[in-house]
């Protein structure tokens, strides 16, 4: 399976928003390198490749889409909720939630992805077992991560230096 | 030789991008940048055409000499190779 990302170039995603409907209009699935580590371990920063396509007239709970903030910056996280307001999006690295994603945001959503020249579907049932484990453990991490943060501050202020 | 159906090539800013499309895009990870000398051989190949017309091309375009054509167009055709863009 060729791989053809050796250099990678960085483009705006807004600049390529007309590029990806076209490719998608055409049938097509659009590839991009991941970047950032907050849908680790499952896509790896710079190395894994996320295969977009044309997005549902609705997503489901562990779908994993792109979508734009309201700030203009662009996303790829999972859906842990679906509520009244709009999807709950959390990243599989990341405690903190995100609510009320209107469907009109998602631009894509990941069909697969690409690991050491292997391509990957989300409906993998190994990848699948991950995204509903991945979701319900994700208040213990958030309680991990405070127990974390609480200790390091304790050992600061008792002078404990970090091994 | 000729280049693979599927493919579109598009210009965002000043960078030109090939991506594949439709069933192409199933087999085929990634986009390909081109510079100004890549956008005109992919254009002429997709027609059915051999190195030595390319580098004839390239040299009554660009006012090269033959020898840079030649490198040019054999290292192009290579990459194209490579990446699977060129028909068997």
């Amino acid at each position: 399976m060729p791989d053809h990302n050796a250099s990678t170039l960085a483009v705006n995603l807004e600049k390529l928003l007309p590029l990806l409907e076209e490719v998608f209009a055409n049938g097509g699935e659009f590839s991009l390198v991941v970047t950032g580590t907050s849908m680790l371990p499952m896509l790896r920063d710079g190395k894994d490749m996320a295969i977009l396509v044309d997005p549902p007239c609705r997503l489901n709970k562990y779908d994993v889409p792109l979508y734009r903030r309201k700030d203009g910056s662009f996303v790829l996280h999972r859906v842990i909720g679906i509520r009244k307001d709009g999807y709950v999006l959390c990243g599989d690295n990341q405690v903190i939630p995100e609510y009320g994603i209107g469907h009109d945001q998602v631009v894509a959503v990941l069909a697969a992805f690409v690991r050491d020249g292997v391509r990957i579907p989300c409906s993998d049932p190994r990848w699948r077992r991950y995204a509903v484990c991945r979701t319900a453990l994700r208040p213990m991490r958030r309680i991990a991560g405070k127990g974390k943060r609480l200790l390091n501050r304790m050992c600061k202020k008792r002078g404990v230096e970090k091994r | 030789m000729k280049r693979k159906e599927g493919f579109l090539l598009r210009k965002i800013d000043d960078t030109a991008i090939v991506v594949p499309v439709g069933e192409t895009s199933r087999s085929f990870h990634g986009m390909i940048t081109l510079n100004e000398t890549g956008v005109f051989l992919w254009e002429m190949l997709s027609g059915e055409t051999g190195p030595d017309a390319l580098a004839q091309a390239l040299c009554s375009t660009y006012q090269i000499d033959r020898e840079t054509a030649d490198r040019d167009v054999a290292r192009f055709l290579e990459k194209a190779q490579k990446a699977g863009l060129l028909e068997e």
